[in-house]
C-alpha cells in the first residue's frame, strides 16, 4: 500500500481531502486567508476532469456551487469572514432545498474587513445562525493539518449523507500552518455518495424524505423532472401555504440533523477522568490548550481538555456529563465569547464556567491559558 | 403540423398547476407560451432542459413547466445557472428573470455571465416595475414614470440592458414585446441554438401596477403602446425618430469562444500534458 | 365542391375550398382579460360572462394564431377541423 507523506499547510490539506472525497466543482472568490484553496483547485481540478470557476463574488460562488451540486457534482467553495457573510442567504437556500455542499471558512479577524491575515474564531455563531429562519446544518472544526484533511472528507460525506450544507470552520493559523501528514490510499477511506431515487420518475417525489428525514434529490438531467424552490414546499417540491405542510418541512429539515446528533458528534477528551478543571478549546486554540493542560498536570493541577471537533450540532450532553464531575469549565476562544454561551447552556449550572477570550488578531498561547488556569483553578 | 400543435406545448406544462398565479391579462403567460413554442420548434428533450429563475412575478414560471426546474433566490438565477451549465454542459439552461431580478440585484451576475460567453439563454421579462412586491420602480422604469416608491415620478434614469450585455460580451441579443408574440418563439429558438450567452429581452405589460400607476390602461392599451413604440431593427438607419422608442428583433449575432467548451479543451490539454 | 356541406357552399368566401378550424377555450384557465377579443382580425369572439370570450363565428377563423400566442392564460387552442377526426 502506497503511503505518501507530505508537508502541507492547512489550506492545501483541505484541497487534498476534497480531491480524495471526489470534489468535482469549485466556485469561489479570492479572499485572504483562504485563497490558496482556490488557487490549488484551479490547477488540480482540470486534471481530474473537474471544474473550477472564479465567480464575480461570494454570492455568485455559492450559487454556482449549489447549481453544480444539483447536477450531482460534489461541490465546494472556500472563503473567509466577509465572504461568508455574503453567502448567508444562500446557505439558508441550501438548507431548505436540501442541496449538499461544502463551505470552507478560514476565519480571520472581524468584523468587516477587520484583520485579513490575523486569526480569529469569530464566525462560530454566524456559522450556525447566520442565515434567517429556523434551519440546521453541520459545522466541523479541525485542530491540525491532518485533521483538516480528514475533516474535509468528512464534510463531503456528511453533506451527501444528510443533504445539507456542511461548513468547515478553520482559522487562519490552521489554514497557513504547515505540518507533515500522511496521505492515505483512497481505498482506505470511506467515501459517501448521495442517494438516488430507485423508483420510476412518475412515482418520484423529491421531498418525500427517507426514514431519517432526508430528501432524495435526483441529479438534474437524469429523467426525474422536479421542482426546486426556496419557498416552503411540500413533498412534491412545489410551493404550499398549508400550515401543516409548512410546519412539517421546517421541523424535518431541522430534526434530520438533531436526530442524527449521536452519530455526528465528534470530540476529544484528554485527562478528564479525575479533572477538576476542564479546558474547552477548539481549532488552533486546542493545540495551546493541550500543551497547557499537560503543564498544569506537571504542576499538580488536575486539568483536562475537551476539544469539540463537531461544533454544530453542539455536544451539550457530553459537556453536561463533564460538568457534573468537575468544578470548572474554562472556555478558550479567539473571540469575545461565543461558544461559551453554548457551554453555559449545556452545563446547566452544574459547574463554574470561565472564559479566556482574545480578540487581538493573535493566537491564544499556552502561556495565556496557563495564566488563566492558575487564576481560576481554585 | 396542426395536430402536433394541438398538443404541441401542452406536454411541457405541469397541467395540475394551472390556472397560473399571474393576474388576468399579465404578459408573463404570453412569454411562457412563446418560450415553449420555441423549445417545441427545436424539438429539445425535456430531460435535458433546465429552467432557472430568481424571484419575482416572472420567476414563478419554472413551476409551470415540466423540465428540471429551479426557483432560486432574488437575483441569483444566472449564478446558479452558471454552476449547472459548467457542471453538466449537455443540459440546455434557460433563465427566466425580471427587470428587478436581472438588472438590479442580479446585475453583476448578468455582466459576468455575458463576459464569459457561457452557453446560457437568459429571457428577461421587462415590465418596468416590481410586480411581486406591488409596484416599486426598477432600474428599467422610465424616467418620470410613477411607482409606489416614485410617488412624484421616477427621478432615476433607466438604461438599455441589451446594450449592457452587448458590451459585456453576449453573442446573441434580441428584443421583442408581448404584442409581437408571434416573433418570440423564433428568438427563443435562436437564443437556445446559439453556443454562447444569449439574451432575449421581452418588453411586457404589467397593467396591474405599471399600467394603473401611470394611467395607461389595461393589457390591450399597453400592448398598443408596445406596437407604437417598437421599431424593427431592419429599419435602423432610416429616418425614424427613436425618441422613447426601441428596436425589436435580432439585435446582435456574433461568435466568440464559449466558456464550457473552452474549459473542456483546457481539461483535455492539462490531461495530455499530465500523461506526457 | 359537391362533397362540401351545403351551408359551407353558401358561405364560401372564395372559389377555393375554405379551411375550417376548431377553437377550444379552456374556461378554467381563462381569466377574461379580453386580449383575444380585441385582436381577433375576424371578430370571432365576443365578450361573454365575466368578460370571457364567447365563440361567435368559429367558421370565420383563419388560424392566424394571434389569440393562441397572445393568450396570457394559455387557454386557447386552434386546430384544423378536418384533422380533428383523424
Amino acid at each position: 500500500m502506497k503511503k505518501e507523506y507530505k508537508l502541507l499547510q492547512g489550506n492545501e490539506a483541505c484541497v487534498e481531502g476534497a480531491l480524495m472525497a471526489g470534489v468535482s466543482f469549485f466556485g469561489g472568490y479570492p479572499i485572504t486567508p483562504s485563497t490558496e484553496i482556490a488557487e490549488s483547485l484551479a490547477s488540480r481540478l482540470p486534471l481530474t476532469g473537474g471544474k473550477f470557476i472564479q465567480m464575480e463574488d461570494e454570492i455568485g460562488s455559492i450559487a454556482a456551487v449549489l447549481g453544480a451540486s444539483l447536477t450531482g457534482a460534489k461541490a465546494m467553495t472556500a472563503t473567509s469572514g466577509p465572504g461568508f457573510s455574503l453567502m448567508q442567504e444562500l446557505i439558508g437556500f441550501a438548507c431548505i432545498t436540501e442541496i449538499p455542499c461544502v463551505i470552507v471558512n478560514v476565519q480571520r479577524l472581524g468584523p468587516s474587513t477587520g484583520g485579513p491575515t490575523s486569526p480569529a474564531q469569530g464566525d462560530m455563531l454566524q456559522a450556525r445562525w447566520g442565515t434567517h429562519g429556523d434551519h440546521n446544518l453541520i459545522a466541523l472544526c479541525p485542530t491540525s493539518i491532518e485533521e483538516t484533511f480528514y475533516h474535509t472528507i468528512k464534510c463531503f460525506n456528511l453533506a451527501e449523507e444528510y443533504m445539507v450544507p456542511v461548513i468547515l470552520l478553520m482559522d487562519e493559523v490552521i489554514g497557513h500552518m504547515r505540518e507533515r501528514i500522511k496521505i492515505p490510499d483512497q481505498k482506505e477511506l470511506m467515501i459517501i455518495n448521495r442517494q438516488q431515487p430507485s423508483m420510476p420518475p412518475e412515482e418520484y417525489l423529491p421531498y418525500r424524505a427517507d426514514e431519517r428525514g432526508v430528501a432524495v434529490l435526483a441529479n438534474f438531467g437524469k429523467g426525474y423532472r422536479y421542482h426546486v424552490t426556496g419557498l416552503i414546499h411540500d413533498e412534491t417540491g412545489f410551493p404550499t401555504n398549508d400550515p401543516k405542510e409548512t410546519s412539517k418541512l421546517i421541523r424535518r429539515i431541522n430534526y434530520k440533523i438533531e436526530n442524527a446528533k449521536d452519530k455526528l458528534l465528534d470530540f476529544q477528551k484528554d485527562n478528564t477522568e479525575d479533572a477538576e478543571l476542564i479546558i474547552f478549546a477548539y481549532g488552533s486554540t486546542a493545540r495551546s490548550a493541550l500543551r497547557s493542560a499537560h503543564e498544569a498536570r506537571e504542576q499538580g493541577m488536575k486539568v483536562g481538555t475537551f476539544i469539540p471537533k463537531t461544533i454544530w450540532p453542539f455536544p451539550e450532553k457530553a459537556i453536561f456529563e463533564l460538568a457534573e464531575k468537575v468544578k470548572t469549565i474554562m472556555v478558550c476562544e479567539m473571540n469575545l465569547g461565543q461558544l461559551v454561551y453554548e457551554v453555559e447552556r449545556a452545563v446547566k449550572g452544574k459547574a463554574r464556567v470561565e472564559l479566556l477570550s482574545k480578540a487581538s488578531g493573535e493566537l491564544i498561547t499556552p502561556k495565556d491559558i496557563m495564566k488563566k488556569v492558575v487564576e481560576v483553578y481554585n | 403540423m396542426a395536430i402536433k400543435e394541438k398538443s404541441g406545448i401542452k406536454k411541457y406544462l405541469r397541467l395540475n398547476k394551472f390556472p397560473h398565479i399571474w393576474c388576468g391579462g399579465c404578459g408573463n403567460g404570453i412569454v411562457l407560451r412563446g418560450i415553449l413554442q420555441g423549445i417545441d420548434d427545436l424539438g429539445l428533450e425535456q430531460n435535458k432542459i433546465v429552467m432557472i429563475s430568481g424571484i419575482g412575478c416572472s420567476s414563478r414560471m419554472p413551476g409551470y413547466v415540466d423540465f428540471n426546474t429551479l426557483h432560486t433566490a432574488h437575483g441569483r438565477a444566472i449564478a446558479f445557472a452558471t454552476g449547472v451549465k459548467l457542471a453538466k454542459p449537455d443540459l440546455h439552461v434557460i433563465i427566466i428573470t425580471g427587470d428587478g431580478d436581472c438588472a438590479a440585484i442580479g446585475g453583476n451576475h448578468l455582466i459576468h455571465a455575458a463576459r464569459r460567453n457561457i452557453d446560457l439563454t437568459v429571457v428577461i421579462l421587462n415590465n418596468s416595475i416590481y410586480g411581486m412586491t406591488s409596484g416599486q420602480y426598477s432600474p428599467l422604469t422610465p424616467y418620470g414614470s410613477f411607482a409606489t416608491t416614485a410617488p412624484y415620478g421616477n427621478i432615476e434614469q433607466s438604461f438599455d440592458l441589451c446594450e449592457l450585455v452587448s458590451s459585456a460580451g453576449a453573442t446573441y441579443i434580441a428584443r421583442s414585446t408581448t404584442y409581437h408574440a408571434m416573433q418570440i418563439p423564433k428568438l427563443i429558438a435562436a437564443g437556445i441554438e446559439n453556443s454562447g450567452f444569449s439574451f432575449i429581452e421581452i418588453i411586457l405589460h404589467c397593467h396591474t401596477y405599471y399600467g394603473r400607476k401611470n394611467k395607461i390602461g389595461g393589457p390591450v392599451e399597453m400592448m398598443e403602446w408596445q406596437k407604437s413604440h417598437a421599431v424593427p431593427i431592419s429599419k435602423k438607419g432610416s429616418n425614424i425618430d427613436m425618441t422613447g422608442k426601441f428596436y425589436i428583433g435580432e439585435l446582435k449575432k456574433t461568435r466568440s469562444p464559449e466558456y464550457c467548451k473552452t474549459y473542456d479543451e483546457l481539461i483535455s490539454a492539462t490531461q495530455r500534458r499530465k500523461e506526457s | 365542391m359537391k362533397d362540401l356541406p351545403l351551408w359551407l357552399n353558401l358561405k364560401s368566401l372564395s372559389e377555393k375550398q375554405k379551411k375550417l378550424f376548431n377553437i377550444e377555450i379552456n374556461y378554467l384557465w381563462c381569466k377574461g382579460c379580453g386580449i383575444c377579443i380585441y385582436y381577433c382580425p375576424k371578430k370571432v369572439y365576443t365578450a361573454g360572462e365575466l368578460g370571457k370570450p364567447q365563440i361567435m363565428n368559429m367558421d370565420d377563423c383563419i388560424n392566424c394564431r394571434l389569440c393562441v400566442m397572445r393568450c396570457p392564460d394559455l387557454a386557447i387552442e386552434v386546430y384544423p377541423r378536418e384533422e380533428e377526426k383523424l
